[in-house]
């Protein structure tokens, strides 16, 4: 059988199968995940054998649906596959004693198969409906505590983000479409300047999935959902298409919009992390840390070195999601996740914290932990691409801020003392993070392999990894060194820290970077507003619409009807059925399509 | 164009109007039919004097003559069930005594 | 003349049904008019299958036999058996229960005369016969609500359709013809072809509840019982969509009718969008909703003459008449109220799931039928070089998302009193069985229709 077959099926059929049965959703959830890693494992022998495998399905007339494995499609699929079956594991025990597990793994295993989808998609229009599967999933992931106060709105943002940008997709996979008359992926460049409409519209689509400034804001209010929902939508999965989609399609990109991609990528690098180090939440932390790393992604890509990017996505896959599990066991064990709960949460718990600082490290970039190599990597291709003048600072600042709000983080967990609960389901939970802390360890040994197996030679910069290892420990030094309680003061209120008195590195970097986060910040809720009001004034034009009949337009309508009536009746003249101002407008409507109709045919003689 | 055809133009249109501003500004069910019958009666004096003045020989302007005559006669008889049913209902056909569904 | 009527046996069809099922409601036999009715509708729809591929016309080309025609038998006369079984589920032992049978086929066989007009005849007698119908199918229940629902509803049609009339009167003056093949003839008088025009929109816009022309239909849906309410928000609706699509394809496009049609289009699918976001009666919900998908459709007659404008009308409405009767049906067993359906996720699951598979299909979530439907039309707009017609399309249903998911997600809630749904019928549960079938399925099988389908 094509191997592909099970590899999306398997966790379609368990997402089918789970509220059918409603007894041990997890076991049909994992049985899912791990048939479909077995399919993705099975897809890249057989690549390696030198076999490729298509499946082609019935679609459009001359576009039909196509899934292919190739070397970066099966690997992509193995990887989603691989941290999709950890955080199972690791949700059985999160998710032990609550009362919609049913729901959670039926949904948690649609979205693993329509990740794999969107992986192994050999057209545009199956990857366009993965795409949108995997919004509408996510949708109901992230508000799946729709009870508590903000999530369905933290939903509803997440999904509005990332639908508006969708459209880029949408309208960039017609372009293609239209251009090349055939939907296979990847297509044929294509010439001009629709080439590079084509590649920002790309861009957009891709901002928006994997939140890039200035669509950075849903994916923090993303962090409402349960952590596994956290961990999956950080690391691989939803968070991810956007990179994946500009890896796929880097070579049809034009190098003015590579630059795009690579200016969006390294302002999201700087910016995001100027956030993470603001951050009073370790989710929200993790969370603006993950729109930083995937700007990362995108220089590498606007470098014009996808295959930097992908080891970083891969690495990144496991380290984020290895984060979000250690947090989750320590929001139970602390009851929440703001700073000012978690303190000394570490020491209470080695183990966790082991695998926490393993996995901190390596995004940090410390050798010889995988985020070490990719991070190399990106930084190579920065240094070596033909904007480098541009793009290699801000990845080394985006290096930079990793390693502080990392350090910042570890300190907090490390340092001071609260109140502990006791945590049910630990050893499910442990399982699935030990998996994937130690993928997120020892994958830098795979790195030089996997280069060789997606076919391409790694960038080469020299003093890449000089570099890239200072910065990261300049921000390990400074994360760690500089109080938390001084990086924190300014932003409850700028008078009541000690702030202004700390000194040198006080004053020239922190103070310009909280500066900064804060600006960033504000635009962030004026970008919000912004949104909001949209939102608003679409209800209020909705409400509007729905007294039109009786207010508004109608009004002016009915105020001519009436001044030719009252020669009449005057009695009745206050009171008419709601039909006639009904037809009155239905009358108008037809005069204004006349009206317009003549103007336009004399116009046109 | 003859003057004759003209003139049975603008006696249609201005059937058509009266009609059509009988059927807004009445409020009865009954007046608004007439209204209605009004308007069909412009579109009747309109084919005839096309068919008459201008294509003599297509007979499909008859033909469209009698398939409107049907129409008022059915539309009349489902006005005047519907009518009934009101009446039957509430008491009354005043439109503007129906305002329940609204919004 | 044996000939033409062999063209129109699926409509012979249909009539004897309809006069069958008369005489089985004279002897007082509900339940024998209900079998005569499906089964003569499903016969109708098979005698139209040997149809599909002929292009002709009949009764000197007054009777257009084409795919739309063709493919309006199949989707709208099972549509219609489909409201029989709900009809039966609902109104099964009240008053004059054969009588709504009876009107379900007349009114399907205007919707089909309509599908098919040729001619300027035709269409005012679709119109006719699919109006009359549905003014005593929504005064069924005779009393306060349905019969102010009937009332509005007669108003608004018999004007509409009397303006329609006056206005194509212009179009017979014009070209000496009453065949929609000779409008071309009309560009020697500009004047009478855009006041036909407009007259041809009222009345078809009347019909298939396009803005600003809709107003009737959230009060009938309303006051209507409800598997009426879905027959009408379905079956006359498509007939209309399709008449318009004949009725334009002649039309030359001087007149700027692309336009004219494809502004209709936004303005309709915006409203509709907008209206079902602030209603808290999901009856009502419904029909802006069918109002915004109305103007999807004319995405579809806005791009006539491109290749993809037949089949993308044909896949939509075999979508919309799938997903739009199976909500129907749900929201028979379970209540007007948007309360009502609070819960529903947990107390019925297998229906809760089904609710929310046929809204996600009417947002065009994939891989449902209503996303090969809107694909299809987005691509025929396309095609025509209405880019921003499909921007704004694709924006309204973005829009759209917010009206459905006002039914999804209380769905999921607990609710805070003990479920009050009716209690489970088997014949509804058959029809959004059915429905949620051809919506799932559609997505798959989209390529055999469009083989069948041709430009």
């Amino acid at each position: 059988m094509n191997p592909i077959v099970p590899a999306v099926l398997g966790p379609l059929a368990a997402a089918v199968a789970i509220p059918l049965l409603r007894r041990a959703p997890a076991a049909p959830a994992l049985l899912g995940a791990i048939v479909a890693l077995a399919a993705g494992g099975a897809l890249a022998v057989g690549i390696a054998h030198g076999t490729r495998a298509e499946l082609l399905l019935p679609g459009l007339p001359g576009l039909p649906l196509r899934l292919i494995a190739t070397p970066l499609t099966a690997l992509l699929s193995l990887v989603v596959a691989g941290v999709g079956t950890l955080v199972l594991i690791y949700a059985v025990g999160y998710m032990k004693g609550d009362p919609e597990r049913v729901r959670f793994f039926a949904t948690m295993s649609f979205f693993i198969a329509a990740m794999q989808a969107l992986v192994l998609a050999g057209d545009w229009i199956s990857l366009l409906a993965a795409w949108e599967l995997i919004g509408l999933s996510s949708y109901l992931l992230i508000g799946f505590w729709h009870a508590r106060p903000g999530v369905g709105a933290a939903a509803l943002r997440a999904f509005l983000y990332t639908r508006s940008a969708d459209l880029g997709l949408y309208t960039a996979a017609f372009l293609f479409i239209a251009h090349t008359g055939t939907g296979v992926l990847p297509s044929a460049p294509l010439s001009g300047p629709a080439a590079t409409l084509a590649g920002l519209l790309l861009l957009l689509a891709a901002m928006g999935k994997s939140a890039q400034t200035p669509l950075q804001d849903w994916l923090q209010r993303a962090m409402a959902g349960p952590t596994p929902v956290s961990a999956l939508l950080h690391s691989a999965t939803l968070v991810a298409a956007g990179a994946i989609l500009l890896i796929r399609a880097e070579p049809l990109l034009t190098p003015g919009a590579r630059l795009a991609v690579g200016v969006v990528g390294g302002v999201t690098t700087v910016v995001a992390g100027l956030i993470a180090l603001g951050e009073r939440d370790l989710k929200r932390l993790l969370a603006a840390s993950t729109s930083s790393q995937y700007g990362l992604m995108l220089v590498a890509v606007g470098a014009g070195a996808p295959l930097a990017a992908l080891l970083h996505l891969i690495a990144h896959a496991a380290i984020k999601s290895s984060l979000f599990l250690g947090a989750g066991v320590f929001q139970h064990a602390r009851g929440g996740t703001g700073f000012a709960r978690l303190r000394g949460a570490g020491r209470a718990h080695p183990r966790v914290f082991l695998g926490f600082t393993v996995a901190g490290l390596a995004l940090a970039g410390v050798p010889p932990l995988s985020g070490f190599f990719t991070k190399d990597a990106v930084i190579a291709a920065a240094l070596a691409g033909r904007h480098a003048p541009l793009l290699a600072p801000l990845a080394l600042a985006g290096t930079l801020l990793t390693g502080a709000y990392v350090a910042r983080a570890l300190r907090l967990l490390w340092r001071g003392a609260g109140e502990e609960h006791r945590v049910p389901g630990l050893g499910w939970m442990g399982a699935g993070f030990a998996g994937l802390a130690v993928a997120a360890a020892g994958l830098g040994a795979a790195v030089g392999p996997i280069a060789a197996w997606a076919g391409g030679p790694l960038p080469v910069a020299s003093g890449a990894g000089v570099f890239g290892l200072a910065a990261a420990f300049a921000g390990l030094a400074l994360g760690w060194f500089v109080p938390g309680a001084r990086l924190l003061g300014p932003l409850r209120r700028a008078a009541e820290g000690g702030f202004a008195l700390a000194g040198g590195l006080d004053f020239w970097v922190a103070r310009p970077a909280l500066a900064l986060a804060r600006g960033c910040d504000r635009l962030e809720q004026a970008l919000y507003a912004g949104v909001l009001g949209i939102g608003r004034l679409g209800l209020t034009l909705a409400r509007s619409v729905r007294r039109g009949d009786e207010r508004g337009i109608d009004g002016l309508i009915f105020a001519l009807a009436r001044g030719a009536r009252t020669l009449g009746s005057r009695a009745r003249a206050l009171q008419t059925g709601l039909v006639h101002r009904e037809l009155a407008l239905a009358a108008a409507g037809a005069a204004v399509l006349l009206a317009a109709l003549a103007v336009g045919l004399a116009g046109f003689r | 164009m003859t003057a004759a055809l003209i003139a049975a133009l603008v006696t249609g249109a201005a059937l058509f109007g009266v009609g059509l501003y009988g059927a807004l500004s009445q409020t009865n069910l009954v007046m608004i039919m007439m209204g209605v019958e009004l308007i069909l009666a412009g579109a009747l004096v309109n084919l005839a004097a096309f068919w008459r003045f201008l294509h003599p020989g297509a007979y499909a302007g008859q033909m469209f003559v009698l398939i409107v005559m049907t129409v008022m006669a059915l539309e009349m008889a489902v006005g005047f069930g519907v009518a009934t049913a009101r009446f039957r209902a509430k008491g009354s056909v005043e439109m503007e005594e129906a305002g329940e569904l609204k919004g | 003349m044996a000939h033409d009527l062999l063209l129109l046996v699926p409509e012979i069809a249909v009539l004897l049904t309809a006069v069958v099922v008369l005489v089985c409601e004279m002897l007082r036999r509900p339940r024998a008019a209900l079998s005569v009715t499906v089964a003569g509708l499903a016969l109708a729809a098979l005698s139209a299958i040997p149809l599909l591929g002929v292009e002709s016309t009949a009764f000197s080309g007054t009777f257009r036999v084409d795919a739309l025609s063709t493919w309006a038998c199949l989707i709208l006369l099972p549509a219609t058996a489909l409201s029989a079984l709900l009809a039966r589920a609902e109104l099964a032992g009240e008053e004059g229960e054969g009588t709504v049978y009876s009107l379900l086929c007349f009114t399907a066989l205007g919707a089909l005369i309509l599908a098919g007009s040729g001619d300027l005849m035709l269409l005012v007698l679709g119109v006719l016969l699919s109006s009359l119908g549905s003014f005593a199918l929504v005064a069924h229940r005779d009393d306060d609500r349905a019969t102010e629902a009937a009332m509005k509803y007669f108003v608004f049609g018999s004007v509409s359709g009397g303006v329609m009339i006056f206005g194509v009167s212009y179009w017979v003056g014009a070209t000496g013809s009453t065949l929609l093949a000779a409008l071309g003839g009309v560009t020697g008088a500009p004047p009478a072809a855009a006041l036909g025009l407009v007259a041809v929109v009222v009345g078809l816009g009347y019909k298939a509840a396009v803005v600003p022309f809709h107003f009737w239909a959230p009060d009938a849906y309303d006051g209507a019982p409800v598997s009426v309410a879905g027959f009408l928000s379905v079956v006359p609706k498509i007939g209309a969509i399709l008449a318009l699509a004949q009725v334009v394809r002649d039309l030359p496009v001087g007149l700027g009718w692309p336009l004219v049609i494809a502004a209709i289009s936004v303005l309709t699918m915006t409203y509709g969008n907008l209206a079902a976001l602030v209603q808290r009666n999901v009856v009502r919900l419904l029909a802006y909703s069918s109002v915004a998908q109305s103007g999807y459709f004319l995405l579809g007659v806005a791009a006539t003459g491109g290749p993809l404008a037949r089949p993308s009308l044909v896949v939509f409405a075999t979508a919309y008449a799938a997903m739009n009767l199976g909500a129907f049906a749900v929201v028979l067993r379970t209540g007007r109220d948007l309360d009502a359906f609070t819960g529903l996720g947990r107390s019925r699951p297998a229906t809760g799931a089904a609710m929310v598979i046929f809204l996600l299909s009417l947002v065009g979530i994939p891989p449902l039928a209503g996303f090969a439907g809107k694909f299809l039309l987005f691509g025929a707009a396309l095609a025509s070089h209405l880019l921003w017609l499909a921007i704004a399309a694709i924006l309204n249903s973005v829009l759209s998302l917010a009206v459905y998911l006002r039914i999804v997600v209380p769905m999921y809630r607990t609710p805070d009193s003990a479920p009050t749904g009716r209690a489970p019928n088997p014949l509804a549960s058959g029809v959004w069985g059915i429905a949620l079938a051809v919506t799932v399925g559609l997505g798959a099988a989209v390529q055999l229709i469009l083989g069948r389908v041709g430009p």
